[in-house]
């Protein structure tokens, strides 16, 4: 099996050197370079084409949301993770919207960031519980709007329905369980979904669904009226 | 040869657990990790009797401050990741230095164990 190519970003050595020594440790995953800020990123990705780059968010010289930008404008499909201390919502908005597929607070297991990094080569979307939270909290309180009344978006019921699973958090297999089609179903809808909101990814799709209120908040309706 | 205690102390898990790993790769060190923020930590420290502790954060954090005061011959240092620094307390002296010499300092605490007790932080 191909090992999954990570690059680590992060300004802090001591944490790049153990957090290597694990990945290096897990079948699966190879690191195949670091760099202590985002334009020292910029030239590894050039230079080791990763599959996913793990980023932190607060680093001198060019930040990790400044990074993500560079790098997805030149390598759309490397995958970026923000990996941080950092669980502030400008933080969160901003690499998410510079184009991160995820964000990880460092407060986590070894075993479960081996587990979210294989299900990023999966399209999958990894956001730490503290942060989806604190995410769906704030959104949670926004006027829900009708999509037809938003100008240029013109989502199918399925395509909402899919974007609703999405922003709940599955992955497309289980969205095709879910919707009782196959798992390629999902992919085309999740792709024309993008296409339609001019968006990256996933993340990026969810968020900009709370926000704009084109789907309900998920728990929303399990609440007592 | 004996095995010497290391005890990491963290905030962070995977910063903690990353250290435990680099550290696990010299065969004398028999390293545990513990939650920095939890009350139960210090009880635990006392019944581990660790040769050296590596603690994740500043030197003014009150468990820190108690673990020096409970365990006086131990080798203590304090990794400061945000500012990629690192304070080693050892027989009275403080000493500063980069963390990327954290091995070779848990190290030199090893071949110098001076006035140490001989029971200290050794493990099986």
């Amino acid at each position: 099996m191909t090992p999954v190519r990570i690059l680590l970003v992060d300004d802090q050595l001591l944490f790049r050197k153990g957090l290597r020594s694990l990945l290096d440790d897990e079948e699966g995953m190879e690191v195949v370079g670091e760099a202590s800020n985002g334009l020292e990123a910029l030239e590894r990705v050039r230079a080791a084409s990763p599959d996913i780059v793990l980023m932190d968010i607060h680093m001198p010289v060019c930040d990790g949301v400044e990074a993500t930008r560079k790098i997805k404008l030149e390598r759309p499909e490397t995958k970026i993770v923000a990996l941080t201390v950092s669980d502030e919502d400008d933080d969160l908005f901003e690499a998410i919207k510079s184009g991160a597929e995820g964000y990880l607070l460092k407060d986590l297991r070894p075993e479960e960031l081996f587990d979210l990094l294989r299900g990023v080569l999966k399209g999958e979307t990894p956001i730490s519980p503290a942060v989806a939270s604190k995410l769906l909290t704030e959104f949670r309180h926004r006027p829900r709007r009708d999509p037809t009344e938003t100008p240029g978006i013109e989502l199918t019921h399925r395509e909402q329905e899919v974007l609703q699973l999405v922003t709940e958090g599955l992955s497309n297999a289980e969205i095709a369980s879910r919707l009782y089609v196959v798992e390629g179903t999902v992919k085309n809808h999740v792709h024309n979904i993008l296409d339609k909101l001019h968006l990256e990814n996933r993340v990026q799709a969810a968020a900009y669904a709370l926000r704009e209120g084109l789907i309900e908040a998920p728990g929303k309706q399990e609440q007592a009226p | 040869m004996r095995k010497r205690r290391i005890a990491i102390l963290y905030t962070n898990t995977l910063f903690g657990f990353g250290i435990a790993q680099l550290l696990r790769a010299d065969e004398q060190m028999d390293v545990t990790c513990l939650r920095a923020d939890q009350a139960a930590t210090a009880e635990e420290l006392k019944r581990l009797r660790p040769y050296a502790v590596v603690m994740e954060g500043r030197e003014e954090s009150p468990l820190l401050s108690g673990i020096v005061r409970d365990m006086p011959a131990a080798l203590f240092i304090g990794v400061h990741p945000e500012d990629n620094s690192m304070v080693i307390y050892h027989d009275r002296r403080v000493v500063t230095g980069c963390p990327e010499s954290l091995l070779e300092a848990v190290r030199q605490g090893l071949r110098d164990p001076v006035g140490r007790s001989s029971a200290l932080g050794e493990a099986g």
